[in-house]
């Protein structure tokens, strides 16, 4: 008995491990390529809220996972988005996002590429 | 139309200064030949014999133009054009009352645009988005070689309010700026801004309240007392050094980085 419950365990050790492994291969891979190479963060998110705008939108994101992070700074579960507020921002459900310094503010606020989801976005997965 | 008290520097030409606040190069002569200058043309006799710390008052006849306010479902924009050449002392200022729905990392109702400071100086575009406007500046007007400095465009939103938070009653005072030195003399104000009422208050899945509802406010000329608080707020205002020292402190008031202690002064045109 003790045997065929300590086999179970570690088949689904096994089973589990793997699907966290194929989950993380899955959203590290959601990117493109020629985007990320413009900037110094590429994120993995979901969108939690949009607030709305002013001169720029703010959209309230939570981090999934970090693809590329040459910045210094270290990204929290929860932050904010910058966009202009006529370009689109980060769209609902998950996607990945390009970012760039918002200001030269320090701490770091953050926008999407070029301020706009049409650059600072893809993968996305409503 | 009010004039510019400008005083000359070392590396000034009065046909630069004619550039700089909106007029074509080839344009001096009508601050030379304007009457309130007769005095130093007298003294000076031709351009070429101007000196540092000569004063001129510059003509300041520039006025928007067109002024077009839309509404969509949840907030509006607003295109402005001027008249006058770009001039690179000519930009524009917005000043924001958020109601009852800040956003941002900004939590001020009240704040000069960009809200959240983009940049440390008290203009709504960026030096960098005048240099090389945004793409969608040209898309949104429709005008390929759109120059920031004669054309101002914001959209603002909101999500719907809830029936407690009330109706979201969102304002700005947009105005040209003229800028000598720290200097900034707004001109041609505007009041625009819209209403967004709460949504729908349901009730197990029935609407007991109307839906929410935007209705676009203005554009209007600002009266004396809106372009006071306008240029009171541009005061009180701050950009990316106070918010850095801000988000540092909790937030605390940093009344000695607004944009009036780092030496910046607003006026309405004096009469």
């Amino acid at each position: 008995m003790r045997a065929l419950l300590a086999g179970l365990l570690t088949l689904c050790m096994a089973s589990c491990s793997g699907m966290q492994k194929e989950k993380k291969m899955d959203w590290k891979d959601r990117v493109d390529p020629k985007k990320a190479a413009t900037v110094k963060a590429v994120l993995r998110v979901k969108l939690i809220r949009a607030e709305g705008s002013d001169k720029y939108g703010w959209d309230l994101v939570g981090l999934i996972g970090v693809i590329k992070n040459e910045t210094g700074f270290s990204f929290p579960k929860e932050f904010q988005v910058a966009h202009y507020s006529v370009e689109p921002g980060v769209p609902k459900g998950e996607s990945t996002i390009y970012l760039e310094r918002y200001s030269e503010a320090d701490p770091p606020e953050w926008k999407l590429l070029n301020g706009t989801a049409r650059d600072g976005v893809s993968d996305n997965t409503p | 139309m009010y004039y510019e008290e400008v005083v000359m520097k070392d590396t000034d030409t009065l046909s630069g200064l004619a550039a700089e606040y909106g007029y074509k190069v080839s344009d001096w002569r009508k601050i030379w030949d304007d009457p309130k200058n007769a005095a130093l043309v007298k003294k000076r006799t031709k351009p070429e014999h101007l000196q540092k710390g000569d004063t001129w008052q510059i003509p300041i006849p520039w006025k928007t133009t067109r002024r077009v306010l839309t509404a969509d479902p949840n907030g509006a924009t607003f295109i402005v054009n001027r008249d006058g050449e770009p001039g690179k002392r000519l930009s524009w200022v917005q000043t924001v009352y958020r109601s009852n729905q800040p956003i941002g990392p900004n939590p001020s109702p009240y704040c000069v645009d960009g809200c959240t400071p983009d940049d440390n100086l008290p203009f709504y575009w960026t030096n960098g988005e005048v240099a090389s406007p945004p793409a969608w500046t040209a898309r949104t007007t429709g005008d390929p070689k759109v120059n920031l400095r004669k054309t101002f465009i914001d959209h603002s939103s909101r999500n719907a309010p809830s029936v407690w938070m009330g109706t979201t009653k969102w304002r700005a005072v947009v105005s040209i700026a003229v800028v000598t030195e720290k200097r900034v003399t707004v001109v041609d104000s505007y009041v625009w801004g819209f209403d967004l009422t709460p949504a729908s208050l349901t009730l197990v899945g029935v609407a007991i309240t109307p839906p929410s509802t935007c209705t676009a406010v203005g554009p209007t000329p600002a009266s004396a007392g809106e372009i006071s608080a306008h240029v009171n707020l541009l005061g009180k205002g701050w950009g990316t050094l106070a918010a850095a020292f801000a988000q540092a402190h909790l937030n605390a008031f940093v009344p000695t980085a607004t944009f009036g202690a780092m030496g910046w002064t607003f006026r309405k045109p004096p009469s």
